[in-house]
């Protein structure tokens, strides 16, 4: 104190210096502490600054990357497929597991019982209210609908509520719906297969190792669909009650389509307890009637037991074998070569020749063939043949397809190894298969023979296919017309056709189940405008097999590998 | 006299407050109100099956009240206002407390209060009051020279953020423990305090996700599916991603958007993602931009005040608008794991555009330059 005051004496000047030392003191510690405050706040703008930047920088990145399409970024990178894709010919997918949902209600987790009725009415007005009501009293977990669609599950899902589940499974979508109903088959909800390829290949499909590999067919979407839809109308001009067809190709025994009708959606789920719903190719077993002669005539030829042009000499008109009878629906000139008892399709005729080969060789061929063992096929719905009882005057009755039964495969089959050289060919549905060793049925002279024989079936006037012979594509086949008699009239046209005759690559199968005469259609019968005579193949099946090839003919030819060496001239860019 | 007075009044209100940052408050009012109508109408159109104004309408009139709440806080004398923040404090507090037991129930959390002409959600009016009454605590006179009113602070913080949890709201609890922190970084603690509260934060939350799973477990399924995007469910942030691309820096065009029909809850939580598919990422830019710029607006006013209160505040205020934009903008576009967060001014919602504006209130009084006042 004594000191201040001394000092205060001494300068007064310095009193004064020292009070203000005292502000500028207190002042400059108030201005550190002003200090730290600014520099804490300039760090946490720099701080504001750093986030909004960040959020710039990441917003610029996002909106510059590379734009996807919408919904189909991230559908197939972790979804973890519990079947194989299957495909056609051309890599068109037919089936594939695809992500759906069931939805499901936990009562306990619904606040508001109303309301969340109301919401769902407002979603599914079809639902059956009442009985939800009754379970959302109850504590039971509860499916409200099975298999809901994508855009069900969001609005489902866009309600907010806790209580809705959606129970993920993997279900088999089938894009062609009803197209390959028969050839495709099903799975239950466990996806393992229980019709059809599914089922055949149900280990195959599931393969893990496998898994980005699609099953590939040999069949053609294109084609099928075709086929499917000119047999669809045939069943309404013919009025008839099911229809099949079946294309091979001769020269491997590849299956490019297989239609059965009717048919049936395979992504719904129904029991189908009707016989007509059966694969009418593979299951379906048939007298096909005089398509065997041309087996007959094979077999003559092969044996050397006549030449196709070989005459034949006073055919009866009727013949007795035992107690049948045999005729001749058409009236027939009483001396045929060999070749017209084909083309005219005489019974009595293929009879004699019939007769003439003799029962051993007959059998030895048909058990050669398999004509009526379990048709060998990818295919779990296969059909089982009568077996033959050769006794009395079996042999005359077989060399025109009676008392004989088979599949259309097995016909078809048959067919294409007749006309392909006379190699014996396995049908396949699968287009990479273990190559099975090809045993010679008849000679290369033979076959030749024969597809020369077809296509005077056609092209002849005297034969029975005239409507077949589209132009360009040398179609030979033969006709067989079928009929049951007794309580249940059945009726069976059918048509093998062959084509190109000059070096056949595709067996066209066509059956009408039940057709009936139509009266309405005009034919364009060899530049004639007719109306149908009679109600055989001929003015039905052959019909329906024309319009089929004028249609998928270009798509075969425009495959065919030697066509295009020849005809298109490659395009240089 | 009177009137006098109050013409007075308007002028030395209207020359003392902050005129930039008016400007861009209503400038985001207004762009929220335009963007309501382009996200809404399509919800109240086609899913709801209303009058496609039907919430451009409420938004409308939440707007209309939000500016004149602004007003009017930004009108009040700042001592009155100072004096208000503990009673406006312990009624939200209490209107939080009672959420759990008579609140409404939606989407799976207890959040909002039914206050008969609209559904209330109490933390986002007590959001800015918790940062006032932090602020309170932090700069109470007795307290001055205790570390004790950090700690007091921190008890008012856990207090809130129990009643959050239990909601639960994790990205608001997020949200108030960051800007508390930045609050009381302000304030002038020393950094080791704010490490160590981060560790006893990290070590309660990890505890909490161990001991409580069945509440708390869809926290660890956000974090898997936004640390690991092949798992979990991460539809939201996908879609939200998607969109953002499509949108490009220029946008798909006003009302071309069509994220805000695919996810619920765009109007609200994704309103960057719609306004970026729409109208292009460059404007989210410039929004978010409007934000930073009125921060720093807030805190370069913030240097020219004495009193330490309104410091201090100005400051916390500041972090609660950037973080609560940061938060949202970041869940956007998946910097940040999901979570539901408005955007303040722009989202939809009643509750929210009544927090911006008690948020924009409080700023614009605070920033008010005092030298115009009382002469």
């Amino acid at each position: 104190m004594k000191k201040k005051s001394g000092k205060n004496k001494t300068t007064n000047q310095r009193s004064f210096y020292f009070e203000d030392y005292l502000e500028t003191n207190k002042k400059s510690k108030n201005f550190k502490k002003h200090n730290n405050f600014e520099d804490r706040n300039y760090l946490l703008f720099f701080f504001f600054f750093s986030l909004i930047t960040i959020f710039s920088i990441k917003i610029a990145y996002i909106s510059l990357s590379q734009k996807e399409i919408l919904g189909f970024n991230n559908q197939n990178s972790k979804f973890n497929l519990l079947r194989r894709d299957i495909v056609d010919r051309n890599g068109i997918i037919i089936s594939r597991n695809i992500n759906a949902y069931h939805a499901a209600v936990d009562p306990k987790l619904v606040k508001d019982k109303k309301n969340f009725l109301i919401k769902l009415r407002l979603i599914f007005p079809n639902l059956p209210i009442e009985e939800i009501r009754q379970k959302l009293n109850g504590k039971k977990y509860f499916r409200i609908k099975t298999r809901i669609t994508q855009n069900e599950k969001q609005k489902l899902w866009s309600l907010g509520e806790k209580a809705i589940k959606f129970e993920p499974f993997q279900a088999r979508m089938y894009t062609h719906g009803d197209l390959f109903s028969h050839v495709i088959g099903q799975v239950d909800y466990d996806n393992f297969g229980i019709s059809g390829l599914e089922k055949y290949f149900d280990k195959e499909l599931k393969s893990k190792n496998l898994k980005d590999t699609p099953l590939e067919l040999t069949l053609d979407s294109n084609i099928q669909y075709i086929i499917n839809k000119e047999l669809s109308e045939a069943i309404k001009t013919f009025d008839a009650s099911g229809a099949a067809a079946l294309l091979m190709n001769v020269n491997n025994g590849d299956i490019l389509s297989l239609v059965s009708l009717p048919n049936f959606n395979i992504n719904q789920r129904k029991t189908i307890t009707d016989k007509n719903y059966i694969n009418k190719i593979t299951k379906g077993v048939y007298e096909l009637g005089s398509i065997f002669k041309t087996f007959t005539v094979a077999l003559a030829l092969e044996r050397n037991i006549v030449r196709k042009d070989t005459v034949i000499e006073n055919i009866p008109r009727k013949l007795k074998c035992s107690i049948h009878e045999i005729t001749d629906m058409k009236e027939h000139p009483s001396n045929l070569s060999t070749e017209e008892i084909l083309i005219r399709s005489s019974n009595v005729g293929s009879v004699i020749l019939a007769q003439k080969i003799g029962e051993d060789v007959f059998k030895k061929f048909i058990k050669n063939t398999n004509l009526t063992k379990v048709p060998d096929i990818e295919l779990e719905e296969v059909g089982a043949p009568h077996e033959i009882k050769w006794n009395k005057c079996k042999i005359e009755t077989v060399s025109f397809g009676h008392g004989i039964t088979t599949t259309p495969l097995q016909a078809t089959t048959l067919y294409a190894s007749l006309t392909n050289g006379g190699n014996f060919v396995t049908p396949s549905l699968i287009k990479e298969r273990n190559k099975i060793e090809t045993k010679k049925i008849i000679s290369n002279e033979t076959s030749r023979e024969i597809s020369s024989i077809l296509r005077q079936v056609v092209s002849n006037e005297n034969g029975t296919a005239s409507l077949a012979d589209i132009d360009g594509y040398y179609v030979g086949g033969k006709t067989g017309t079928a009929e049951s008699y007794g309580n249940n009239k059945q009726r069976i046209n059918s048509f093998i056709s062959v084509f190109p005759t000059k070096k056949p690559n595709y067996s066209l199968f066509v059956m009408l189940e039940n057709p009936k005469l139509n009266k309405d259609l005009i034919y364009n019968y060899r530049g004639i405008k007719t109306k149908a005579p009679y109600n055989t193949s001929g003015w039905n099946s052959v019909y329906v097999a024309g319009k089929i090839i004028e249609k998928i003919g270009p798509i075969l030819a425009i495959n065919n590998k030697d066509f295009l060496n020849q005809y298109v001239v490659e395009k240089f860019n | 006299m009177q009137e006098n007075s109050f013409k007075f009044f308007t002028l030395n209100y209207w020359r003392s407050i902050d005129k930039k940052i008016l400007i861009c408050f209503l400038t985001l009012f207004f762009l929220g109100l335009f963007f309501s109508f382009s996200s809404t109408s399509s919800l109240a159109g086609e899913r709801l099956n209303k009058d496609y104004y039907f919430f451009f309408t409420k938004h409308l009139i939440f707007t209309i009240l939000a500016i004149s709440i602004m007003m009017i806080i930004s009108f009040i004398r700042t001592e009155v206002l100072i004096k208000l923040v503990i009673p406006a404090f312990v009624v939200s507090f209490i209107f939080l407390a009672i959420v759990p037991i008579v609140g409404v129930e939606a989407k799976g959390a207890r959040r909002w209060l039914n206050l008969y002409f609209f559904n209330l959600q109490p933390v986002e009016i007590l959001k800015p009051l918790f940062i006032l009454m932090t602020v309170k605590i932090l700069t109470y006179k007795n307290f001055q020279n205790y570390h004790i009113k950090y700690f007091l602070s921190f008890i008012l913080l856990s207090c809130v953020i129990i009643l959050l949890i239990d909601q639960p709201d994790l990205g608001q609890s997020i949200l108030l423990t960051s800007s508390w922190i930045a609050t009381v970084f302000v304030s002038g603690v020393s950094l080791i305090y704010i490490g160590i509260f981060l560790t006893i934060f990290l070590i309660l939350f990890s505890s909490l996700l161990f001991f409580l799973p069945e509440k708390f477990g869809y926290i660890i399924n956000r974090l898997i599916s936004f640390f690991d995007p092949s798992q979990g469910d991460k539809f939201q942030s996908s879609s939200a991603l998607d969109a953002i691309k499509l949108g490009g820096l220029t946008g798909q065009g006003m009302g071309e958007g069509i994220l805000k029909e695919s996810v619920p809850e765009a109007h609200t939580d994704y309103v960057i993602a719609v306004i970026s598919e729409e109208y292009g990422s460059l404007v989210s830019i410039i929004i978010i931009t409007i934000f930073l710029y009125i921060a720093f607006r807030i805190i370069k006013s913030c240097f020219n005040q004495d009193n330490e209160f309104i410091k201090i505040s100005l400051s916390g205020l500041a972090s609660l608008l950037i973080f609560q934009t940061f938060i949202h903008a970041g869940v956007n576009t998946n910097l940040l794991p999901t979570t539901g967060m408005t955007l303040p001014f722009l989202s939809y919602g009643g509750s929210s555009l009544m927090s911006s504006a008690i948020l924009a209130g409080l700023i614009l009084n605070y920033t008010k330059n005092k030298t115009y006042l009382y002469d």
